[in-house]
């Protein structure tokens, strides 16, 4: 059991130096048109830096700030920080996924608020946010178009939750759809 | 080509806000942690309101915006849709001990302050549908809180969960006796009889037969009756993605509130003698989550005197008669409004 133990850390380290060959200094920032829970439209900015890579796989950190717009629902703003990892399936094309946890704050979107006491006295409230805590995960499909400037294409299904709300975790969907581009080789 | 990428751009950013969901005044109730969506749609010059109380609980009445009942109404009077705490696109964290009666008529009583204030004290007439009619009846059986309100129209409403849950079940089972003896779905409905008959306390609380009851068309009696936008506005492409609602925050509250808050013991007929407006029992003749003769009991314990309460019979339509018969359910309504305004 040992021995297979030192075996898999072995290659596992192996693995890890033959990856850190291939360009390690890299970053890549990009933009995102986010449709969240429909059609409801929101942007994300995007960074990612590669961890690990060799021909086949990449392991990446990233982090990402955005918001968007449910009129007459919410609008939200968000910031999360995620790990993944990107699959070649072909020379530009890779499968990707990444895990992430995040801080979301959501605001009452498109009209007034209003507060009544117990006497029936009305008064208009400021701008109500809620925070919730927002892990996530995401997956997709994205694209390096050849050229110097490497510059990659993305589409993400994300799905995350916002805790708490209503007491319980509520399971929320969007759609990234994307560019970055890489700062250094 | 490039023309295009610029309607899609602009349809992305702006269409929802052209959805004929977002008509109206839209604004909110924030109360004890809940963030509660109010709509105020129609024609808000009569100065009359039908206040529309959902079911549930749970539900929602953004999903109620544009069925043809309402729209018919609109014509002559404002509409107001209002979803309750931890209900439908309600947001906030309401704390689950505050999903209890007393408190969902304490944020019901906001909201008609709240209308009062913003509309120079209209002539309001709660519409109450299924739980809307308990929470309706539950707001009403006090004098101080009925002073605010013209008229009282129950529909398919929940004022006696014990009675209802008995009547449901007799029912379901009389309906799956009717099948299996002409041997139409005799598996599904051996297999329903036999989940009745291991539980013979049954309450709507046991939330498996929710499913029965559809089987036994309890909700919709006419079974060709099509899910189509234009009858279920809820089942839009455009309630789906351009309205205010919040789909899964509605599922995620109508799970969470069913579950939390039991209603099944929940018994106001010995209260209902204290109302004594005009009231309007609208039901479904073959409704079977609250069958028909709870329309009769309604009736009878209401303290309006005679003359005031009436009770519409929808023919061939069950839970949901305002869906099966918008006609029927707008003329009852307005010949109610006009003649108590």
């Amino acid at each position: 059991m040992q021995t297979r133990l030192v075996v898999v850390l072995f290659l596992l380290i192996s693995e890890a130096t033959i990856a850190q060959q291939d360009s390690l200094n890299y970053h890549r920032v990009g933009i995102s048109y986010l449709s969240q829970g429909g059609f409801y439209p929101g942007f994300t900015l995007n960074y990612e830096k590669k961890l690990l890579s060799n021909g086949a796989l990449q392991l990446l950190v990233a982090g990402k700030v955005g918001a968007y717009f449910h009129y007459h629902n919410n609008s939200g703003v968000f910031l999360m920080i995620q790990s993944g990892q990107r699959f070649r399936l072909s020379k530009h094309l890779y499968f990707e996924h990444f895990l992430g946890v995040g801080f979301l704050e959501t605001f009452l979107n498109g009209g007034d608020a209003y507060y009544v006491n117990a006497s029936g006295q009305i008064q208009k409230v400021s701008i109500v946010g809620n925070p919730h805590f927002m892990p996530s995960i995401s997956f997709g499909l994205s694209y390096d178009f050849p050229g110097k400037n490497r510059l990659t294409a993305f589409v993400r299904p994300l799905i995350y939750w916002a805790i708490p709300f209503n007491e319980i975790s509520l399971v929320q969907y969007a759609l990234e759809l994307g560019t970055l581009i890489k700062l250094r080789k | 080509m490039k023309r295009i990428f610029i309607l899609i751009c602009f349809y992305f950013l702006f269409a929802c806000k052209d959805s004929p969901f977002n008509e109206g005044d839209f604004f909110y109730l924030v109360s004890k942690g809940a963030q509660m969506p109010i709509v105020v749609r129609g024609n808000k010059a009569s100065g009359i309101f039908i206040f529309f109380i959902h079911g549930g609980p749970g539900g929602t009445s953004l999903g109620k915006i544009g069925l043809p009942v309402f729209n018919a109404l609109e014509k002559n009077y404002a509409t107001v849709f209002w979803d309750q705490r931890g209900s439908g696109s309600s947001q906030g964290n309401s704390p689950d001990d505050l999903l209890n009666l007393p408190q969902f008529v304490e944020d019901l009583d906001k909201v008609v302050d709240l209308i009062n204030y913003k509309y120079n004290n209209p002539e309001i007439f709660l519409f109450g549908h299924s739980w809307g009619g308990c929470l309706g009846t539950a707001y009403l059986v006090d004098a101080e809180r009925q002073a605010k309100i013209k008229g009282w129209i129950e529909v398919d409403g929940a004022h006696n969960n014990p009675l209802g849950d008995s009547l449901s079940l007799q029912f379901v089972t009389t309906y799956g006796a009717a099948q299996i003896g002409m041997n139409q779905n005799a598996g599904l409905w051996n297999y329903i009889l036999g989940w009745y008959a291991q539980y013979p306390d049954y309450t709507s609380n046991q939330l498996e037969q929710y499913a029965f009851l559809d089987d036994a068309h309890a909700y919709i009696h006419d079974p060709s009756l099509k899910r189509d936008p234009k009858t279920f506005p809820e089942y839009s492409w455009q309630y789906l993605f351009e309205s205010p609602a919040d789909i899964t925050a509605e599922l995620s509250n109508y799970s969470n509130v069913i579950r939390k808050f039991i209603i099944s013991g929940i018994d106001l007929t010995p209260q209902m003698k204290n109302i004594t407006l005009p009231s309007l029992i609208l039901w479904g003749q073959y409704d079977g989550v609250i069958p028909f003769p709870l329309a009769q009991q309604a009736f009878n314990a209401l303290g309006t005197i005679p003359s005031q309460k009436s009770v519409v019979m929808v023919p061939d339509a069950a839970h949901f008669s305002f869906y099966e018969d918008p006609v029927l359910t707008a003329n009852s309504v307005t010949a109610f409004i006009e003649k108590y305004r």
